[in-house]
């Protein structure tokens, strides 16, 4: 492993000095699971690494009458367990749940996933449909961005060099809203998703069987992860049904942009991205209705 | 640059104080300086559960832990588990079974096992896999390791006034 400097400042403020002194040359170390590997790989190099575990408000998950409060360094197998986000956000707590292995997730953190920003991290498409908001700060302060406007593109983030992720807020859950997360590999653990797709849906007060709200999000399937606008189009206002189920999961073949790879092809993966909205789509909605 | 830093461990009970470099992993502590060498180096990236130890009771890779950022944690390896010349009932289901083919594997097999049990000593085959799954035996002994588990929780499980059978 190349060599390097170790720093475990306790604070925001400290991180961000660190930060701004050391620059390009430094890394921020969260749960070490992908720096640690891209080091090993000789892919970076930094001379300072900057610890996070030591900075108390990234490692609390708070639940506030505002909804949920959950710190950039919060290990993925607590937010596993957690039997407060098991309730209400389930598919996060499964796309938690489907991360590496168990050794892995004691390690893996909430804000290490998203701020890798690889196009197949799990934690992308849950946090996307459930309209999470991420607070930032840097040496202006903070600033709060939503999901889509995080990530520019394979492993980039709208992060400066001087920025470090803190918390992810998630909005109270709603009543009738039912999510889900399905993640294709090759083998159920410690593998890359081939396609992934979370769901979420809100059915209307009204008129219980009509699709007030929905949102898919897709991973692996494009430079990011994506948003369906075309899931939208087809569902809201309607009165759902499997046929529109259907139509909804075959919409979303012309929005993704997959690529051929080691792990599967371009047609594979877009017709896997259909496949698992369905599902994801079915299960969201029987949660919704059994809510 | 790489100035060393002062950590304290405890491992299997042992407190040590060791000045180390910031590059130095876990493992290399454990197995270098603390001449640990039950706990193994198979692919260094976190992938093959061969270098599980627990942390303060959790099952982590330790080729993905840093020394430092192990500093005033508890650490657990395989040499901490059995009690004298007895071993942990684990490691004798492990031989009973018949769970244990070249070995590599095992000492990341039963610290996992440790784990898991510790949180849920009736565990489903289901589940046994799922808490194995990031744990590779490569001469593809699985269902022997499955029966150890069960046996070990069987083994485990409390009686009805509370004592544990045969620990």
């Amino acid at each position: 492993m190349c060599r390097f400097e170790h720093h475990a400042p306790t604070t925001l403020e400290e991180v961000i000095i660190l930060l701004t002194k050391f620059g390009a040359e430094a890394r921020l170390l969260a749960g070490g699971t992908d720096l640690l590997v891209f080091m090993r790989h000789g892919r970076l190099a930094p001379k300072h690494i900057i610890e996070l575990s030591k900075v108390n408000e990234l490692t609390r998950i708070d639940e506030t009458k505002d909804g949920f409060i959950i710190g950039a360094c919060v290990k993925l197998r607590d937010i596993e367990r957690n039997e407060s986000i098991r309730r209400c956000y389930t598919h996060i707590a499964e796309a938690a749940s489907q991360v590496g292995s168990v050794q892995i997730r004691n390690l893996a953190t909430i804000g290490g996933n998203l701020c890798t920003a690889s196009p197949a991290g799990d934690m992308i498409p849950a946090l996307m449909v459930s309209d999470a908001e991420l607070r930032i700060a840097g040496t202006n302060g903070m600033r709060t961005l939503k999901m889509e406007e995080f990530f520019k593109g394979p492993n980039e983030t709208a992060l400066s060099a001087t920025e470090v992720l803190v918390s992810i807020h998630l909005p109270p859950p709603k009543p009738r809203t039912g999510g889900a997360f399905f993640k294709l590999g090759v083998r159920n653990a410690m593998d890359i998703s081939i396609a992934s797709a979370a769901a979420k849906i809100t059915m209307s007060e009204s008129s219980p069987e009509v699709v007030s709200e929905v949102k898919v999000a897709l991973g692996s399937v494009a430079p990011t992860v994506i948003l369906s606008r075309n899931v939208e189009r087809v569902l809201i206002g309607k009165r759902i049904s499997d046929a529109l189920i259907e139509e909804a999961a075959r919409s979303v073949m012309d929005e993704v942009k997959p690529i051929t790879d080691h792990r599967a092809s371009e047609q594979y993966r877009r017709l896997m991205a259909s496949v698992l909205t369905k599902r994801a789509l079915k299960l969201a909605l029987q949660r919704a209705i059994g809510k | 640059m790489s100035i060393t830093k002062r950590v304290r461990l405890r491992v299997n009970g042992v407190e040590h104080e060791l000045d180390v470099q910031p590059y130095e992993r876990l493992i290399d502590v454990l197995r270098y300086r603390l001449g640990l060498t039950g706990t193994k180096e198979g692919c260094s990236t976190g992938d093959c559960g061969a270098c599980s130890v627990l942390m303060d009771g959790k099952v982590v890779p330790s080729c993905l832990v840093l020394a430092v950022s192990a500093d005033g944690r508890e650490i657990i390896t395989i040499e901490g588990l059995a009690d004298g010349d007895q071993l942990h009932l684990i490691q004798q289901a492990f031989i009973e079974c018949g769970a244990v083919q070249c070995g590599f594997c095992t000492p990341g097999m039963i610290l996992a096992t440790k784990a898991l049990l510790d949180e849920n000593p009736n565990p489903t085959v289901e589940e046994i896999k799922s808490a194995l799954s990031g744990n590779l035996c490569r001469c593809t002994g699985y269902v022997k390791i499955i029966e150890a588990v069960m046996a070990a929780a069987a083994k485990l499980k409390p009686c009805s006034d509370g004592v544990q059978n045969e620990s």
